[in-house]
């Protein structure tokens, strides 16, 4: 103790830095639990109803043009929606007939990303759901445009996400065309390397890779990135598989979390004629006199 | 320089860094406010104060990504150390001084961070030191330019109305 009080009085700066670096190194190597929970009692309640208001101003102002824009779609999918509604009539009574197992139906919560880490190499969301919304660890996450990542720790209103653009999230995927397996690990930006791809398989430039659907966490058959460029590994035994993931993780805004799965028959499709029941039939023959 | 204008500094990069980033990025490429708040203490208030901001800094920030926490505390604190003693040796007043030193310590503060964040995988280190790194160094000082024009713009703005006050 003597000593320290000795350096610190001779070498200030010098003693100032060396415990700041210390502290540092200590915060490293500890274990990554301990470092969540301490994240999470210092963030926690603290940061998100600043980021809530931020959301809430800019939301508002696209919150018109988004509307509008959805409308047109709502109007396009309401049309496919009645022919797929036939399709999947069709579609469950063939496999039924073929003895095929009963297909699931993913239950999606919509969620909207309320922050993410502040450094420019983006790893983490925070999103604006939680345990309250049935959210749980290790539940996948997806966006439009396909599978972007799981969820390491749930709060009462809001949960972090593990992005898969990070070292320690690698995703099993496979091959859509050729249905070669392997591990996606991310490199760097947006490209990613399909591990553990033997020499003699066939992927090439162009091919989709969906998720596999192994270890029963990630749902089968999402999208996660496209090959671009296969070469022969150092090791003469395997390939070398470079992908780019069209998904762009620094602007995703709204995202899906996976809660649970249904039987594909019970999934409940929005309809037109349900909601305008509320309404009686004479608004119900005026909307679809127009 | 004096202390409130350093606070009102620190306010201006707070805001620029947790709100404004992704606006003012360009793809991957965005400037560190962050380590130009550690970096103007440094230089005006010494070593001492110059690392313990970037320490508290980069924690602020390593708790937004706790999978790498004490990372930008590690970092800050020693370009806060080496912008202290660069402060108390020169005076920062010189925009192509200043613009080399935030570009050295953008660089070197990226050059410590991908060590650990690349775990030393040498061909991802030095694709993202090319791509993002040193682009980011560059917006870096420019950004820290500009910030320390409006900085002595404010200082000397404050100087003369307690000049007229007195």
């Amino acid at each position: 103790m003597q000593i320290i009080e000795q350096l610190f009085q001779r070498h200030r700066d010098k003693t100032t830095l060396g415990l700041l670096v210390i502290l540092s190194l200590i915060l490293l190597i500890i274990p990554q639990r301990a470092k969540f929970g301490m994240a999470k009692v210092a963030l926690n309640g603290l940061f998100l109803p600043v980021d809530r208001v931020t959301h809430f101003v800019e939301d508002f102002r696209e919150m018109r043009e988004e509307n509008r824009r959805l409308k047109r779609i709502a109007a396009s999918l309401l049309l496919e929606r009645e022919r797929l509604a036939q399709f999947r009539e069709e579609r469950e009574r063939l496999r039924r007939l073929a003895d095929f197992k009963e297909e699931q139906f993913l239950k999606l919560v919509p969620c909207e990303v309320i922050g993410r880490n502040l450094d420019r190499y983006q790893t983490m969301l925070v999103i604006d759901k939680g345990a309250r919304d049935s959210l749980r660890v290790r539940m996948p996450v997806l966006s439009y445009r396909g599978y972007v990542g799981r969820i390491i720790e749930v709060f009462g209103n809001s949960s972090w996400v593990q992005l898969i653009c990070s070292r320690n999230n690698p995703v099993s995927c496979i091959d859509k065309r050729s249905r070669v397996v392997g591990i996606l690990e991310w490199m760097h930006h947006s490209y990613f390397e399909l591990k553990n791809v033997g020499i003699v398989e066939d992927v090439a430039i162009g091919d989709t890779l969906i998720t596999s659907g192994f270890g029963g966490v990630v749902p089968k058959g999402f999208p996660v990135a496209v090959v671009s460029k296969v070469t022969h590994a150092i090791d003469g035994l395997s390939l070398r598989v470079e992908a780019k993931s069209y998904i762009k993780f620094r602007s995703l805004e709204e995202v899906f979390v996976v809660i649970d799965e249904i039987p594909w028959n019970q999934a409940i499709f929005y309809d037109m004629e349900d909601s305008l029941s509320v309404f009686g039939s004479a608004r119900k023959n005026a909307l679809y006199a127009r | 320089m004096r202390v409130s204008v350093l606070v009102i500094i620190a306010f201006v990069c707070l805001f620029l860094q947790v709100v404004a980033l992704r606006k003012l990025s360009i793809g991957e490429i965005s400037p560190d406010f962050a380590l130009l708040l550690c970096s103007f203490f440094a230089l005006y208030k010494g070593t001492i104060r110059g690392s313990l901001i970037g320490f508290v800094v980069g924690l602020f920030q390593d708790l937004f990504n706790p999978a790498f926490l004490g990372l930008n505390a590690l970092t800050k604190t020693l370009i806060g150390y080496a912008f202290g003693h660069v402060g108390a040796k020169t005076v920062p007043e010189r925009t192509l001084f200043l613009s080399a030193v935030f570009f050295l310590a953008a660089l070197g503060h990226d050059f410590v961070y991908l060590i650990f964040f690349t775990a030393l995988d040498m061909g991802n280190f030095i694709k993202m030191l090319f791509n993002v790194a040193i682009p980011s160094a560059v917006y870096t000082a420019v950004a820290g330019i500009v910030l320390h024009k409006l900085m002595l713009f404010i200082n000397a703005r404050m100087v003369r109305s307690v000049g007229q006050e007195s």
